[in-house]
C-alpha cells in the first residue's frame, strides 16, 4: 500500500515511533511529508501592525521563512534517518503553503491509499487553535490514520 | 457648529475610522488619517489655526516616536536584540519552558524601556528565527513576544506611545504612575506568563539542543561600538526614570538617546543612514497628525465632551466602579477602532470632566491607559468588521491566524483587565 506519512510539529520521533507501532513500514511503499507553513511569517507580520502604519521590516521576514524552510529540511533528513534505521525506505517530501491544502494535494499526487497524520498541538487543538487534522480528515481521499 | 457641520463631522470621522480600519485600495492607515484631518479644515470642523496649535502642541509625542525608532533601529544594528535574544537561549540550559520565560523576561524588559514597538517589532522576528533554529515549534514563542509587548507596557510611562498621549494631558509624578500603574502591570505579566505556560504546557515540554544554541558574542558585528551602545541604552534607561520622576519631557531623552547612538554609529561607520531612514516607520507621523486633527473636530463638535458624560455616568461616583468602567470601555473602543485614536478621544472626553472626584478622575485616567495598553491584545486587527471578514475568509477554507490570536486574546485579557482595574481602583481611593 502507499502510505503518506505528514508529520506536524518538531518531535518526529515520538511520531515515528507511535506510527511504528501499528504499521509495518517494511511491507508498504511509504513518503514522508512535512509542510512549512506559509502563513506564519504574514500572520506575525499582520499580529504587529493593528490598525498602525508599520509592520515587521522585509530583512527580518526573510530570515524567519529561511529558518522555517531551514527547520523542514531538517525534520525530514531526521525522519528519513529513523526510517533507514527501521530498515525502510521512505521518500521525503518537503513542501511550503497551507498545511491541508497541501497534505490534501500531495496525497492525491503521491496516490495515497492511506494518510497518517502527526497532531501538532494535542492540548490545543479544537478548543483554541484551529485543527488541521480535523480539515484533513473531513476532505481526505483514503483512509486516515490520526496520531494521538 | 452649526448642524450641518456637525453631521459632516460624524460623517469625517466615521469614514476615516473606516478607511484606517479596511485600507482599501491607495488608502494606507496615514493616508486615510491625513485624509480625515485635511476633510476636518476643509468642511470647518476645525479651523486652520487650531490644526497648527494641536500639532505643535503634540511636539512631545512626535519627537518622542522619532527618538525610540531611532534608538531601536540604531540597537538592532549593533546586534542588540540578537545578543539579548541568544543570552536568553543560552541560560535556559535546554529547558524550552526556560527558553519560554526567558523570553518572556527579555520581552518586559524591552517593552518597559524601549516601548511595546521595539518587542514586537524587533524582537519577534528575533526570537521567532532563533527558536525554529533551535528545532522548537515558534508559535507559542510568536504569541508570547506579541502579547508581552502590550501586557509590559504599563510599567512606565515610556513602555507604550499612548501613555505619554495621556500623560502629555493629565501630568501625574512617576510616584503617582507607579502607586496606581506597578501592581496591575505586575498581575497583568503574572497573568499573561502563568496562562501561555498553562495553554502551551505540551508543545515548551521538552529540549533545547544545547550544541545549536547561538553565541551571544555572534550577534556583535562590531565590539567597541556595541559596548557604546549597551552603555547609551542603559543611560536612557535611567534617564528615562529620572525624567518622569522630576517631569521633563521624555522626548528629550527619547531624541538624546537616538542622537548619541547615532553620533557613534557614524564616529565608528557601522551606519547607513540611507538604511536607517528605511527603517523608522516615517509613515507613523501622518497617521497621528491626522487622528489628532480628526479628533480635534469631534471635540470641536462637544461630542467627546458626551462621551465623557457617559462614561462619568458608568463609573458612578466609586474609584473602583470607574477603573472598572474605564478599563473595560477603552478596552473594548480600542478593539473598534484602534488604541491611538481611542486614547485622542478619551483624553478629550476626560478632560471635558469638571464634576468627578479626584479620586475617580484618578481612577478613569489611569484605568484609561490600562484598557488601551492591554487592550489590543484581544485581536491583532482591532476590528469587528475585519474579524467579521476573517471569518467569511476562514469559511472558505483559508486559514487565518490572526483569528487564533483573537481567541487567545479574548480568554486571557478581560482577566488581565479585570485585576489590573480592581488594583487601579483600590490605589484611585487610597488616593
Amino acid at each position: 500500500m502507499r502510505i503518506l506519512f505528514c508529520l506536524a510539529g518538531q518531535r518526529v520521533e515520538e511520531q515515528w515511533a507511535k506510527a511504528a507501532r501499528l504499521v509495518d513500514f517494511r511491507a508498504h511503499e511509504v513518503a514522508i511529508l512535512h509542510v512549512v507553513d506559509e502563513s506564519l511569517v504574514p500572520a506575525a507580520d499582520a499580529a504587529q501592525r493593528r490598525g498602525l502604519p508599520r509592520g515587521l521590516r522585509p530583512e527580518r521576514e526573510a530570515e524567519m521563512q529561511r529558518a522555517l524552510e531551514q527547520a523542514g529540511q531538517e525534520v525530514i533528513a531526521r525522519a528519513l534517518a529513523m526510517a533507514r534505521e527501521a530498515g525502510v525506505e521512505a521518500q521525503g517530501i518537503l513542501r511550503s503553503g497551507h498545511p491541508p491544502a497541501v497534505i490534501l494535494e500531495t496525497a492525491r499526487q503521491f496516490g495515497a491509499e492511506v494518510l497518517i497524520l502527526g497532531r501538532q498541538h494535542p492540548g490545543l487543538e479544537g478548543r483554541i487553535l484551529g485543527g488541521v487534522s480535523r480539515f484533513v480528515v473531513d476532505q481526505a481521499p483514503c483512509t486516515v490514520l490520526l496520531l494521538r | 457648529m452649526p448642524t450641518f457641520t456637525l453631521i459632516l463631522t460624524i460623517f469625517v470621522f466615521g469614514a476615516t475610522l473606516a478607511l484606517i480600519l479596511l485600507r482599501p485600495g491607495p488608502f494606507d492607515e496615514a493616508r486615510a488619517a491625513l485624509l480625515g484631518g485635511l476633510l476636518m479644515i476643509a468642511i470647518g470642523a476645525v479651523p486652520p489655526g487650531q490644526a497648527a496649535s494641536v500639532l505643535v502642541g503634540s511636539w512631545n509625542v512626535f519627537l518622542f516616536f522619532l527618538g525610540l525608532m531611532t534608538i531601536s533601529a540604531i540597537a538592532e544594528a549593533a546586534g542588540f536584540f540578537d545578543w539579548i535574544a541568544a543570552h536568553a537561549a543560552r541560560a535556559s540550559g535546554g529547558s524550552t519552558r526556560r527558553l519560554f520565560l526567558n523570553v518572556f523576561a527579555i520581552g518586559v524588559l524591552i517593552s518597559t524601556f524601549l516601548s511595546n514597538d521595539a518587542t514586537a517589532l524587533v524582537l519577534t522576528p528575533i526570537v521567532f528565527t532563533l527558536v525554529t533554529k533551535l528545532g522548537v515549534e515558534p508559535l507559542p514563542f510568536m504569541f508570547a513576544c506579541t502579547f508581552i509587548a502590550d501586557t509590559a507596557s504599563l510599567t512606565l510611562p515610556v513602555s507604550n506611545p499612548v501613555n505619554i498621549l495621556m500623560l502629555d494631558v493629565f501630568p501625574q509624578t512617576l510616584g503617582a504612575y507607579l502607586r496606581h500603574l506597578f501592581v496591575p502591570s505586575l498581575l497583568a505579566i503574572a497573568i499573561n506568563v502563568g496562562f501561555f505556560v498553562w495553554l502551551f504546557r505540551r508543545e515548551i515540554g521538552g529540549r533545547v539542543a544545547h550544541e545549536a544554541m547561538p553565541a551571544p558574542e555572534e550577534a556583535i558585528a562590531h565590539r567597541a561600538f556595541f559596548r557604546y551602545v549597551l552603555a547609551v541604552l542603559a543611560l536612557v534607561a535611567v534617564a528615562y526614570v529620572a525624567a518622569s520622576a522630576r517631569g521633563w519631557p521624555l522626548s528629550f531623552v527619547a531624541l538624546a538617546g537616538g542622537a548619541a547612538l547615532l553620533a557613534g554609529g557614524l564616529a565608528w561607520g557601522r551606519i547607513d543612514l540611507r538604511r536607517l531612514g528605511r527603517e523608522i516607520s516615517w509613515s507613523l507621523f501622518p497617521f497621528v497628525a491626522g487622528v489628532l486633527v480628526v479628533v480635534q473636530g469631534v471635540e470641536n463638535a462637544g461630542l467627546t465632551a458626551r462621551l465623557g458624560q457617559l462614561f462619568l455616568s458608568l463609573a458612578g461616583q466609586h474609584p473602583l466602579q470607574a477603573a472598572l468602567a474605564g478599563a473595560f470601555g477603552s478596552a473594548l473602543t480600542c478593539n473598534l477602532v484602534n488604541n491611538v485614536p481611542t486614547m485622542m478621544l478619551l483624553r478629550s472626553a476626560l478632560r471635558s470632566l469638571t464634576t468627578a472626584t479626584p479620586a475617580v478622575e484618578r481612577a478613569l485616567v489611569y484605568s484609561t491607559i490600562l484598557g488601551c495598553d492591554l487592550g489590543p491584545n484581544v485581536t491583532t486587527i482591532g476590528s469587528l468588521a475585519t474579524i467579521l471578514w476573517l471569518l467569511i475568509l476562514q469559511r472558505k477554507g483559508l486559514k487565518v491566524r490572526p483569528l487564533d490570536y483573537f481567541k487567545i486574546g479574548i480568554v486571557v485579557t478581560p482577566l488581565m483587565l479585570l485585576a489590573g482595574a480592581i488594583a487601579i481602583g483600590v490605589a484611585a481611593s487610597l488616593g
